[in-house]
């Protein structure tokens, strides 16, 4: 049995995650620490589990993993204190909002031998994974470009204050599609030019961004980030690639599989509904496995570092209107 | 030498490729050169239309050209046969096809007669078995210059491999009226061609995909190609001048791909 505990109710995927852990028959939520007391109680409340305001006190709990699901900018903090607490993490993305931060939290966790996944559940999308194995088996051929998209809706909140997130859409949402994209190529990002903007939120963040990348083996891509989606959007968002390859091109939308419902007793006329597989257990599950067999994790902190420094140089390049060079040796 | 169409009106000829023209264009008195006979039959004192659709593919079609009123071409057989340093010839036309696909033209209306042609992100994808896909960047750049103001930092990444005639070609394009956009050109397997579009603006999204329309093959391999609306491109031409000849000159020359001469 792995026993986790969860920090932080802050970012909404916490509510899934610990969803997915009383699905799991090997696990089970041993506490959950948060910061805000109302949140953390009622969120205690709602696993059936006991709340601590104490960070030390829940630390020194005896548990075998943390999944940590703070504010962007106290990730740093709570990873270093876990990891020295020798508790495996499962660190929400984006993994921190600078580079400093997200080289300490690697070189934390491997000092106090411990675990650091990021958390990208893309990544178990039964349609990316299905991509994944087609361009392995050669499919498509060599793959010349891709082309990604995550746009979704305003999350609002602390999503929305810089000092908290370290960025908008673009941060936010970047990260997910980069790592797909340095999954299935195996290379890293070389340059990024793009340009970020505000066009559909009021508060002064980014809230979309258009990259355009070469990766090192002479693959080019672009992606397309947003929380251009508004509320009576019939769906949340998507999470696309479209790999283009000498042989073959192939499309996946991670939300793809769904079902329309109309109907005429709402509001929203029109609803897809979600019938592709629950990405966040994929992801839960996969980490609970990693502990279990205390193995390497699948997504790595440094993947996550890599995919946060590319959203980074996008802004960078929007600043100063040109391309910004990354993994220059 | 050619003679006048029936009736003596002027003579108008339209070069197509990949069977893309309407044929069952109503209100178009019209006469499909598919063929060198028929191409000759022109030249031998043939009865013939006031419209000539002639296959870019026939031999000696060019000579058509000077005896034409109007000649009409797509943008990527102008790109291709005409030198970019020669003074533009005055009967000639530009086919900008997304003014002229039903589809495409409705989109770029609306978006400009409810003013969500500013403030947002603009996608284009396009898509065809043949690198001359590539081309058409030129004429989207010019079309969508009109609906949403003068391009800016125009940022392109290209690749293409010789081998398997596959490649992509992207343009990163900041437009005045405060809309960024991605325009995106395949050349791939396929035998359909794709055209994509979307545009983002506060509480509106707008979208277009040749793969979603009124008439679908629900068996593979079928060949597809985007029809245009003749009507259309006779009623709203781009008539090349000087200045429209050096602005494409220069569009070309910020996008490597095209200025080397990939295909």
């Amino acid at each position: 049995m792995v026993k986790v505990g969860i920090i932080s109710f802050a970012h909404m995927h916490a509510y899934s995650y610990a969803s997915c852990l009383q699905q799991l028959p090997q696990a089970e939520i041993t506490a959950i620490y948060d910061d805000s007391n109302e949140r953390g109680k009622s969120a205690a409340e709602q696993f059936g589990t006991i709340y601590y305001d104490n960070l030390e006190k829940f630390l020194n709990l005896e548990f075998d993993a943390v999944i940590i699901c703070s504010e962007n900018n106290r990730h740093k903090d709570l990873v270093v204190s876990a990891a020295k607490a020798g508790k495996h993490i499962l660190c929400e993305k984006p993994i921190a909002t600078n580079v400093k931060d997200a080289e300490d939290m690697i070189a934390v966790c491997e000092a106090n031998g411990v675990i650091l996944q990021t958390a990208f559940p893309v990544r178990f999308s039964s349609g990316i994974q299905n991509l994944k194995r087609m361009i392995e088996q050669g499919d498509l051929g060599k793959i010349l470009a891709m082309r990604t998209t995550n746009r979704g809706q305003n999350p609002g909140g602390w999503f929305v204050d810089r000092d908290q997130s370290g960025g908008g859409a673009v941060l936010d949402h970047t990260v997910h599609m980069i790592d797909i994209m340095r999954w299935y190529l195996g290379k890293e990002v070389r340059e990024v030019f793009a340009h970020t903007d505000r066009f559909f939120i009021k508060e002064d963040i980014d809230d979309a961004g258009l990259l355009t990348l070469e990766f090192e083996d002479g693959t080019i891509a672009t992606h397309d980030t947003s929380w251009s989606r508004f509320s009576n959007y019939p769906a949340w968002g998507d999470a696309t690639i479209e790999v283009i390859g000498t042989e073959k091109t192939v499309r996946v939308d991670a939300f793809g599989d769904l079902i329309r419902i109309f109907s005429n007793t709402s509001d929203q006329s029109l609803v897809y509904m979600n019938a592709g597989n629950d990405i966040d257990l994929g992801l839960v599950n996969d980490f609970v496995k990693t502990v279990m067999s205390e193995g390497n994790p699948s997504i790595t902190g440094y993947d996550g570092l890599k995919a946060m420094e590319v959203a980074l140089a996008a802004y960078e390049s929007s600043k100063t209107g040109k391309a910004v060079l990354l993994n220059q040796t | 030498m050619v003679d006048k169409p029936q009736g003596g009106v002027d003579l108008e000829v339209i070069i197509y490729h990949n069977d893309n023209l309407q044929i069952n264009c109503p209100n178009v008195e019209k006469s499909v050169i598919d063929s060198e006979e028929k191409l000759e039959s022109i030249f031998n004192g043939g009865n013939f239309n006031e419209v000539l659709y002639v296959n870019s593919r026939l031999k000696g079609h060019n000579a058509l050209f000077n005896r034409a009123d109007k000649v009409f071409l797509p943008i990527e057989y102008y790109l291709e046969h005409l030198s970019l340093t020669d003074t533009p010839e005055s009967n000639t036309f530009i086919i900008l096809d997304l003014k002229h696909i039903p589809s495409s033209a409705k989109l770029l209306e609306q978006l400009e007669k409810t003013g969500k042609n500013r403030n947002g992100v603009f996608r284009l994808r396009r898509g065809s078995n043949s690198p001359e896909i590539y081309k058409k960047s030129v004429g989207d750049i010019l079309v969508l210059s009109k609906l949403f103001g003068e391009p800016r930092n125009l940022f392109q990444k290209g690749v293409h491999d010789q081998a398997t005639d596959v490649g992509h070609l992207i343009i990163s394009v900041r437009f005045d009226n405060n809309v960024m956009a991605h325009l995106e050109y395949s050349a791939m397997n396929t035998e359909k061609e794709l055209l994509e579009m979307e545009m983002s603006v506060p509480d509106t999204i707008v979208e277009f995909s040749s793969d979603r329309k009124g008439l679908t093959y629900l068996t593979s391999r079928e060949k597809e190609s985007l029809l245009l609306d003749v009507q259309s491109m006779l009623r709203n031409p781009l008539k090349i001048n000087s200045k429209i000849h050096s602005r494409i000159s220069g569009i070309v020359n910020e996008i490597p791909l095209l200025a080397r001469g990939e295909k």
